[in-house]
């Protein structure tokens, strides 16, 4: 690959990477059968809250932000 | 999804993470607890859900641990392992998830059942000079 080819990957990856769409296609840390990292989060009054404390029912996770 | 679910024991748990994309319509990453705290009071506040919100630490640990995605999606078993990983979230796969795990109900809700009280992001994001503080004025190196 001459570096032409590679300055025009690297610039479309640089402005796809962002996107939902891109970001969907990279391979995920987690999957199925794994256990849920245990770590130490907060419940919205700032609480402490561990997500080993997710279990005992289903669980739906979404994370998401303001923007 | 969570008033037809939520009866039936399922858990549903918001993570508010860090930005992304950042400081969109003028809010700015959180750097403190307290900050990403009032962030999460005004994400109650504009969507208007009921859906619990935990946070992230500041060093965002869990938002890495689980694959640095805006908007992925985690469906875990009662003994907290992952039934589904999900790189942005699908609600007409989780409801098809859902009525694997869990079963059927009766009469799926729809998005004009719930009476979402949205509230609009500020038009118009502060601007100016914030007036700089007194007591930084007498700090001498």
């Amino acid at each position: 690959m001459n570096h032409t080819h590679f300055a025009t990957l690297a610039l479309a990856f640089a402005i796809a990477a962002p996107s939902g769409i891109a970001q969907s296609q990279w391979p995920m840390p987690l999957e199925p059968g794994d256990p849920f990292p245990e770590l130490d989060v907060y419940d919205a009054d700032g609480n402490p809250f561990n997500t080993r404390s997710l279990t005992g029912t289903y669980t739906v996770l979404v994370n998401g932000c303001l923007t | 999804m969570y008033r037809d679910y939520a009866p039936k024991d399922v858990r549903f748990v918001y993570l508010y993470k860090a930005l992304a994309p950042p400081e969109l319509n003028g809010y700015v990453n959180p750097v403190t607890l307290e900050e990403r705290l009032m962030h999460i009071e005004e994400a109650q506040r504009t969507l208007g859900s009921e859906i619990p919100w935990i946070a992230d630490s500041v060093a965002n640990e869990l938002k890495h641990a689980i694959g640095n995605r805006q908007n992925s999606e985690y469906v875990l078993d009662p003994d907290g392992r992952v039934l589904r990983a999900r790189a942005w979230s699908d609600p007409e796969q989780l409801r098809k998830d859902l009525t694997e795990f869990v079963g059927p109900v009766d009469t799926p809700s729809e998005v004009s059942d719930l009476n979402m009280k949205f509230k609009a992001v500020p038009e118009h994001a502060p601007t100016g000079v914030v007036p700089g503080s007194k007591s930084l004025e007498r700090i001498v190196p």
